[in-house]
């Protein structure tokens, strides 16, 4: 039988479903509709009948001849004929590429806290996810140190995305630099899942792993058009890496799904020449719903505690001791049909809490690791409006319960 | 509704384009393929641009109603009406009474179905026509896209040029197609532009060049053949247009690094 378990967020989006009046900033989805240019693509494709057919396995040769020259003008450069896949969005692409590298019991390093997906995507490649605590006190960034401790005979990869969910925050020039040179000396590959590159706030540097083109061999970079251009439900991504493992990866690619599905890779294409404005617009707005979940949060002091995000749209507020203690002395859990780790995690009692008496969808901390435990992950890229449904339903809730 | 609207514009544009071009009589480059159309026609334009009066159409502007907007180098009206108002008042008087135009036009071609050609044929005439690789999407697809590239290819007069990736079957055997006299280019030893030493590493390519007699040694930080056979074409059709626009600038052929941007 498999160890997995469905990932937290989409529980606590069941959960959800299920209670009337819920309102969710569980689950990384914008509520922004996919724009129009794209859409009307998608339906001229269809009407032309390009849709109906496989396409070949790496995807339709236009999207990966402008993904190409994309990456180029972001100084990332790969061939478009060899080395960039078109993927069912970017879990298909690392699945596909864990698929492809690890042997049983091989490990793979992943930051704690980070993307739940990304432990069961490992364990269903058969390998072991091995978390690397981030630094919370230094932004969340890596400790190179602790990096290299847990480095043993059985690793075989690195696996980040970058800027990271849920901390919302970048991994800086130099820290990328550390990740692929201890790569280098321990011959690993570096797996990058960059699909919220396009949320940066604050004109903050980016720098993608793609850059450092000296590691090429190692590094393979994942992309998706979900965040950036509001497809999540187009399922659609890509990765590119150097040839010879991407023509193993096309192999496991191919086993899992055949192609992408044609009619997202037409509409991908659609959104890289036609969608700039939008994904601007996007970015504008989520930037104004973090100014505003993070003003609500500030009255909220007593409780939580929170970094600002510079990337992204997710916001990873620490409890407070006072909350800690609360939570603590709180047995309301054994109500809401749960599993023993849930009953232990003092996130999963403040998440299932706030669900069933607040009626408010969030993640808990636990999810994305133990360093993630005494935090819920908050989603601003939903509306405005339900961004502050939730925050003062919190905040009442906070006050009736706790105070 | 939408249709008769759609058909209205095509013909206006259409005929706008005729004018233009009957009044001006450029030299038309056509840059066809399955890929790889974009790069080789930017290519193109950048070594011209300090030397000839030269434009090319914008990437997405290479179907029925996008390459005359190209040509009369106007912006789409999209889905609404006042600006294809707009769009066409402005192609009028570009059309009839302006004065300036390039001497050179090098324009993508895209085809996706059956008779595409054959409809761009009737908007324009190239004299001189690059065709980078030909690979369908879909296995039963290649003979339209084959028997459209023939017809591009037999349209282009004894006095112009073809220009063949040789290293491609598909294209290597539109030679059968050609009137005009065809310039062969690729690792084939038979190629007249014959790319040699291609070599990888980290940084990108490097690969030599035998053209017109002259060898020279190139960089690119871009990967994969296709990008060496996309600089080898345009080189070819740069050293083309110059012979026959009798420019008096020579061809560089010393270490150049390129990059795409």
């Amino acid at each position: 039988m498999s160890n997995l378990i469905l990932s937290p967020i989409k529980e606590m989006e069941i959960r959800a479903s299920k209670i009337s009046g819920v309102v969710s900033l569980a689950q990384g989805v914008a509520d922004f509709d996919t724009p129009e240019c794209i859409k009307r693509c998608a339906i001229e494709h269809i009407q032309n009948g390009d849709v109906a057919k496989y396409s070949l396995s790496p995807g339709i040769m236009e999207l990966r001849e402008v993904l190409e020259v994309d990456l180029a003008k972001k100084g990332i450069y790969y061939d478009f004929e060899s080395e960039i896949i078109i993927t069912a969005g970017a879990i298909e692409a690392i699945t596909a590429t864990l698929l492809t590298i690890l042997n049983d019991g091989d490990e793979v390093l992943i930051p704690d806290p980070t993307y739940t997906s990304y432990q069961e995507a490992i364990k269903n490649a058969k390998g072991v996810p091995k978390f690397v605590p981030l630094s919370e006190k230094d932004g969340w960034s890596f400790d190179e140190n602790k990096l290299e401790r847990n480095i043993t005979s059985k690793t075989r990869a690195i696996l980040f995305c970058n800027p990271n969910n849920p901390t919302g925050t970048i991994y800086s020039k130099g820290q990328l630099m550390k990740i692929l040179e201890i790569a280098e000396k321990n011959n690993l590959y570096v797996l990058a899942d960059e699909v919220y590159r396009d949320f940066v706030y604050d004109n903050q540097d980016f720098y993608s792993i793609g850059n450092f083109s000296k590691f090429r061999n190692r590094i393979i970079y994942i992309f998706s058009f979900s965040k950036s251009y509001s497809m999540t439900g187009w399922r659609v991504g890509f990765l590119a890496t150097e040839q010879s493992l991407a023509q193993k990866i096309l192999v496991r690619h191919d086993v899992l799904v055949t192609c992408a599905p044609v009619v997202s890779q037409w509409s991908a294409l659609a959104a890289i020449e036609m969608a700039d404005e939008d994904m601007q617009h996007f970015k504008e707005m989520f930037n104004e719903r973090r100014d505003l979940i993070c003003s609500h949060l500030d009255g909220m002091r007593d409780w939580l505690i929170y970094q600002k995000p510079s990337s992204a749209y997710f916001v990873f507020p620490k409890f407070t001791k006072k909350l800690v203690e609360a939570l603590e002395n709180d047995r309301a859990i054994k109500n809401y049909d749960t599993k023993d780790y849930q009953e232990k995690s003092l996130s999963w009692k403040l998440a299932l809490n706030l669900l069933y008496e607040a009626k408010i969808a969030v993640v808990p901390g636990r999810a994305f690791g133990k360093t993630g435990e005494n935090h819920i992950r908050m989603c601003f890229g939903r509306s405005s409006e339900d961004i502050l449904k939730v925050l003062v339903r919190m905040k009442d809730y906070f006050d009736k319960k706790y105070r | 509704m939408k249709k008769i609207f759609k058909f209205v514009i095509e013909r206006y544009l259409k005929l706008l384009t005729k004018i233009i071009l009957w009044r001006h009589n450029p030299l038309i480059v056509a840059v066809a393929g399955s890929t790889n159309k974009t790069f080789i026609k930017d290519q193109i334009l950048a070594e011209l641009k300090n030397e000839e009066k030269v434009r090319g159409n914008p990437r997405s502007f290479n179907t029925e109603i996008g390459l005359p907007l190209a040509v009369l180098f106007l912006p789409s009206g999209y889905s609404s009406i006042f600006k294809w108002v707009d769009v066409l008042l402005a192609g009028t008087y570009i059309s009839v009474f302006k004065r300036n135009f390039p001497r050179i036009l090098v324009l993508e071609m895209g085809v996706q179905r059956k008779g595409d050609i054959k409809y761009l044929l009737s908007i324009i005439k190239p004299k001189m026509v690059v065709i980078s690789d030909i690979g369908g999407n879909f296995s039963d697809n290649k003979n339209v896209i084959d028997e459209e590239m023939a017809r591009l290819v037999s349209a282009i007069p004894s006095e112009g040029k073809v220009i063949l990736n040789m290293d491609h079957d598909r294209v290597k055997n539109l030679e059968k197609y050609c009137r005009a006299p065809i310039i062969f280019y690729g690792k084939n030893k038979k190629a007249d532009v014959r790319i040699k030493n291609v070599r990888n590493n980290s940084n990108g390519q490097t690969f030599d060049l035998e053209l017109s007699g002259r060898k020279s040694h190139l960089e690119t930080d871009l990967f994969g053949l296709h990008n060496i056979h996309s600089l080898t074409a345009a080189r070819v059709v740069t050293s083309e247009i110059r012979k026959k626009t009798k420019s008096k600038t020579k061809i560089k052929t010393k270490n150049v690094k390129k990059k795409r941007n």
